[in-house]
């Protein structure tokens, strides 16, 4: 494998004229590539944390994911406002229960990159 | 043929195992819209009846609730409602006069025949609003509380996932009994 200093060697040694050109070209790429793989690698997570939903909403803005949509819903025979979450092509969705339950305990699930699930785990106080 | 239930964590982090054990499989989501009075005033919690508190009345949950005003139901036929009417009664919380239509939500994922399935109801979202109205009991041209139900977004309802994914919708699910191990 070459790093970058050694490949602009080899091309100012082949041709100084088109070297910058050759280089960018793969450099570009390259990037393109890191790029699309960087889409698509897209994890899933879901946590439930016992912390309050304003810590797990200072969190996600923290990293710039905006508030969407709600809606209620029932589960397990329990009320639960699910809230939605997204920044580009992430999603966040977030549900706690409604009313006097305690303890509360959102659940949190990640459709992001890794280092989105990790950001959202850290910053709720999640194990990993 | 076992059907196991999970709720939304265990049923995203079993998908999240699959997908990192490389196991091939489908996502299939059915979403039906039901009005059958499974929910009412009365049976909301606090914070949700807090929507409708313009139109209604309710000492607590599981009180009977009353029309704080004439009201007409948009969502069901234009219904009227009169004051003090009796919306949901106490003593009958199964048969609410006044309920809520839902979307029925649910996923199931089919792995070495099992299927594990995470089902939710998401409410419609109420919206009250002011309209002139005639009719033999309003009169010509009254101003009346309308209450009306709009549909939650999809996108609120859908379980995020990656794209390698597939997700297929379906209408119903059909269990099949499998007898070839009897002979």
């Amino acid at each position: 494998m070459h790093n970058h200093a050694q490949i602009m060697q080899s091309c100012k040694h082949k041709n100084p004229a088109h070297a910058s050109t050759r280089c960018d070209r793969f450099l570009y790429l390259k990037c393109d590539c890191s790029t699309v793989k960087k889409e698509g690698e897209q994890k899933l997570k879901s946590i439930s944390v016992l912390v309050p939903l304003e810590r797990v909403e200072a969190s996600l803005a923290e990293i710039g994911f905006l508030l969407q949509d709600s809606a209620t819903i029932v589960a397990d025979n329990k009320f639960w406002k699910r809230f939605l979450y997204a920044r580009g092509g992430e999603t966040i969705s977030v549900s706690e229960e409604i009313g006097d339950a305690w303890p509360k305990d959102p659940i949190i699930t990640i459709c992001g990159s890794k280092s989105t699930i990790t950001h959202v785990v850290k910053g709720v106080g999640g194990g990993s | 043929m076992p059907l196991y239930e999970c709720n939304e964590h265990q049923f995203v982090e079993n998908i999240r195992r699959l997908l990192e054990s490389g196991e091939r499989f489908v996502v299939n989501r059915r979403i039906t819209m039901h009005d059958d009075a499974r929910y009412g005033p009365a049976t909301l919690p606090d914070e949700e009846f807090k929507r409708y508190e313009t139109l209604c009345t309710r000492k607590s949950v599981n009180s009977t609730v009353y029309a704080r005003v004439p009201f007409v139901d948009a969502g069901h036929n234009n219904r009227m409602h009169d004051v003090e009417e009796n919306l949901h009664a106490a003593t009958s919380l199964m048969y609410p006069r006044m309920s809520m239509p839902y979307y029925r939500v649910e996923y199931s994922v089919n792995v070495w025949g099992s299927t594990y399935v995470f089902a939710f109801d998401a409410l419609y979202d109420p919206e009250i609003v002011i309209e002139k109205r005639s009719g033999r009991r309003l009169g010509k041209g009254a101003l009346v509380h309308v209450l009306r139900y709009n549909a939650p977004q999809d996108r609120v309802l859908a379980i995020n996932l990656p794209k390698g994914v597939v997700v297929l919708d379906v209408k119903h699910m059909v269990r099949v009994v499998d007898h070839s191990s009897n002979f």
